[in-house]
């Protein structure tokens, strides 16, 4: 399914309960152009999905004098993002598709990708699977296993790295933080950043993996900002 | 009776560690304020900076002395009488003037104290009416030679040079008997703002979401109320009429109060100091549009610990306008020093004793509050002042809407991979107050301590709160929206009570409770029950990433009106 395929713009669709706001996260197109140096994502197998990743587009704030058009009377009910929804397992998740694209998916999965002018990247992975094939726990290192290019994965010991928590769409779950190495295909090696959550509602088994170059942390502080919108954005099927 | 001070750790710690060392000072509405040897605080880990030797024995150094309560244990009383129905005493509120005279040191004493510091060379540079604390100054050598202690510089962010004790300081044997702790010397405990960039959640839209509307439509917005709010931080009054024009609100009525010399007016608190300001003051008059709102304000740079907070905290209560205050401004209770809790713990009892709810945000790092100032601290931990059983702290959720803009649903806020959410979790310090009681209350988490949040709004900067700032609208979130916005709320719900015969509403932390333990026909709360704050669960009833929830805010004028007029014997 072609990222373009995928989006569907549901500002006003109101089709369940949403997250309101003008919800552009907290990833705000200009800094993430401006901040986001290095790093490529790691590819789940799906390199020639990149060249649809989509390029973040500069959204003008509102003027004071009202550019944004009269001062509202009632108030934007709902402004969704580009939802995402998995065939196999009915859960669903929002992305911004200004700043995000579905690089590659399935029944089950959907990687996203981000490119930015300066070449820079990052992949978020959301993936389900049947409750019975593992636990929250069991999740996270066969995430890291499907991981395709990086090699010596290791727990990230940073202190300020670790992941404390850890769940998704509102359910407790598992989560780490770790570091690896990103064979590029010119064979420049980097190091990479990559942080694994997953929970479960008893019916399905969500794993959430987002990876970015670690040289940079600022950055990646904002995509782990986009990141946690993303999470907290999963509808499992049932419901929350 | 003498009110020993909190004690410092060096003297806290029993020989195994195990035991109370301490169980001294009555807190807020009679929460004995114990210190356990476990939970013994320490300082920041990193972050403070390196030493750079010892301070210049000419420094001036303003800071604090806390003056013990001449009836500790009347003072817990009283308090706890406050808010009981069943008291002779409930809701008998006392102003500045005479909570002084009756539970502050005599004048006699007081001058004694002002001889003695005067002739070693400490000039006082305020005092209250509440018989709180001193303010005072002095020259770095006269401070290390009067309490006993060493002066050292460390080095702050932007090149500045901040100093802090190196051991705990001492009060003179001739002063112990007047003087509980010597506070504000130690700079590195910065207050710090809680804002976080983004968001969109405009006036109509929370007035939709939370019930406000039918408050406004019956014409009370606000009118005669008076709201602080606490800031160390000037402002640009263009970003409020900004916000103004946009939303279509009356101009706001703000009034500057600032400290008293020589801290004086709130300075440039930078970008994020600034924006923190702006919002506060934003969102207190998108909700209460024609409430007055002063801004009680010192300098960021000149904040002498984490005493300020009570400086601010005895203007208010000395100036006898607002009965609401919002403070979005905080550290880690457990890395702030004793002294200065204690030092703004008295300013917080004189509050709740003269009828004001003080609305504080308790962070957005979730259950790891001490993480802000260091990434590597990894403790569960609150944020003081929210901690205090004097003051309301307000929690963070995200909040979804139907169709129509109304209440759909809120989650509690958790960001997990930004180490972002509502604070919530134990203090190290309070016991849990008498009035902290009904479902959910006691969990697998309780230890006896005080428990955070008391409530929650919406704080997710995800989709957050819309704030005027630099000439564009912006979007921003954080429990310091949420903090402000429950002020808000209250002075809405203090007039209408007033419209319904109820002239007080008093520090409403007990009736909050009292409300949601009955049960209402119309719900003062949603109850949030899903999402945690990267540690605590959200579940039914009260929980630490929610608290009691967010309101709806008109059942919650209806319920607590006839709860209080009922002599909150009936809701």
């Amino acid at each position: 399914v072609s990222a373009g395929a995928e989006r569907l713009d549901l500002r006003g669709a109101h089709v369940r309960p949403e997250r309101r706001g003008l919800a552009h996260g907290r990833l705000r197109p200009r800094r993430v152009l401006t901040g986001f140096i290095g790093g490529i994502a790691i590819l789940i197998g799906v390199a020639a999905g990149i060249g649809a990743v989509a390029t973040p587009v500069h959204r003008a704030p509102c003027a004071g004098s009202g550019a944004c058009g009269a001062p509202p009377v009632l108030s934007e009910p709902l402004i969704n993002e580009t939802v995402w929804r998995s065939s196999l397992y009915g859960y669903s998740f929002e992305y911004p598709g200004r700043l995000l694209s579905v690089v590659d998916s399935s029944g089950s999965a959907a990687v996203l990708g981000a490119q930015f002018r300066n070449g820079g990247g990052a992949t978020i992975v959301v993936r389900g699977e049947p409750a019975s094939d593992g636990t929250p726990k069991s999740a996270i290192p066969a995430a890291l296993g499907r991981l395709s290019g990086v090699s010596a994965i290791a727990r990230d010991t940073t202190a300020g790295d670790q992941l404390l928590g850890g769940g998704v769409g509102h359910r407790l779950g598992a989560g780490g933080a770790y570091e690896g190495v990103l064979a590029s295909p010119q064979g420049v090696s980097q190091s990479e950043s990559i942080v694994v959550e997953a929970a479960s509602d008893g019916r399905v088994l969500l794993t959430v993996s987002v990876a970015a170059s670690s040289g940079d942390a600022g950055p990646r502080s904002e995509l782990y900002q986009l990141a946690d919108a993303i999470v907290n954005s999963v509808q499992w099927a049932g419901g929350r | 009776m003498r009110r020993p001070g909190i004690g410092r750790p060096g003297r806290r710690s029993g020989a195994l560690g195990l035991v109370l060392a301490a169980l001294v000072v009555a807190g807020g509405s009679g929460a004995a304020l114990a210190v356990l040897a476990g939970a013994t605080p320490r300082p920041a880990p990193t972050g403070a900076g390196r030493a750079l030797g010892a301070t210049d024995p000419r420094t001036i150094v303003d800071f604090s002395l806390v003056l013990r309560a001449a009836h500790g244990r009347r003072l817990s009383r009283f308090l706890a009488a406050l808010e009981d129905p069943a008291s002779p005493s409930y809701h008998h509120f006392l102003g500045a003037r005479a909570f002084g005279r009756r539970f502050g040191l005599p004048i006699a004493e007081l001058r004694r104290v002002r001889r003695r510091l005067r002739a070693d060379g400490v000039r006082i540079t305020g005092s209250y009416p509440q018989r709180t604390a001193l303010d005072v100054t002095a020259p770095a050598r006269v401070v290390e030679r009067v309490f006993g202690t060493r002066l050292v510089d460390y080095a702050g962010a932007g090149g500045r040079r901040l100093h802090a004790p190196a051991g705990s300081p001492t009060v003179p044997a001739a002063l112990s008997g007047a003087v509980s702790a010597v506070a504000g010397l130690d700079q590195r405990a910065a207050i710090r703002p809680e804002d976080v960039p983004s968001g969109g959640l405009a006036p109509s839209d929370a007035a939709l979401a939370y019930g406000i509307r039918p408050l406004w439509r019956a014409g009370i917005q606000g009118q005669g109320q008076t709201i602080a709010i606490l800031s160390f931080s000037d402002y640009d009054p263009s970003s409020l009429s900004g916000f103004d024009g946009q939303f279509g609100l009356p101009p706001a009525t703000v009034a500057d109060r600032s400290a008293p010399a020589p801290l004086g007016a709130a300075g440039d608190g930078g970008a994020a100091g600034r924006q923190e300001v702006e919002l506060d003051l934003e969102i207190a008059h998108a909700i209460a549009p024609r409430a007055t709102v002063v801004d009680y304000n010192a300098p960021f740079v000149d904040a002498s610990g984490d005493d300020t907070l009570g400086t601010l905290l005895d203007l208010v209560v000395a100036d006898g306008r607002a009965k609401v205050v919002s403070d979005s401004w905080g550290t880690c209770e457990l890395t702030t020093p004793t002294a200065d809790i204690e030092r703004d713990e008295r300013a917080i009892e004189a509050a709740v004793a003269a009828g004001v709810s003080i609305f504080k945000s308790t962070g957005d790092a979730g259950a790891y509050q001490c993480q802000r100032a260091s990434q590597s601290d990894h403790r569960l931990s609150v944020e003081w002042p929210a901690s205090s059983p004097g003051v309301i702290g307000v929690g963070g959720t995200s909040l979804s809407v139907a169709r129509d803009g109304s209440y759909r649903g809120e989650t509690a806020w958790e960001d997990t991979l930004s180490q972002g959410g509502g604070g919530g979790g134990l203090s190290a310090y309070f016991r849990r107050p008498s009035w902290q009681s009904g479902p959910g209350v006691i969990n697998r988490f309780s230890n006896g301590h005080r428990q955070v949040p008391d409530v929650s709004a919406a704080a997710d900067p995800a989709n957050g709160w819309a704030a005027f700032g630099g000439g564009t609208l912006g979007e921003e979130g954080g429990t310091s929206a949420a903090s402000p916005f429950w002020a808000a709320a209250m002075a809405l719900v203090t007039q209408y009570a007033a419209q319904h015969g109820v002239h007080a509403v008093g520090f409403a932390a007990p009736a909050l409770y009292a409300l949601a333990a009955r049960g209402q026909p119309a719900p003062p709360f949603h109850d949030v029950t899903t999402g945690s704050n990267r540690h605590y669960p959200a579940s039914p009833g009260w929980d630490f990433a929610t608290g009691l929830g967010s309101p709806d805010v008109a059942n919650l004028a209806r319920d607590l009106t006839s709860y209080l007029r009922g002599g909150g014997a009936r809701g």
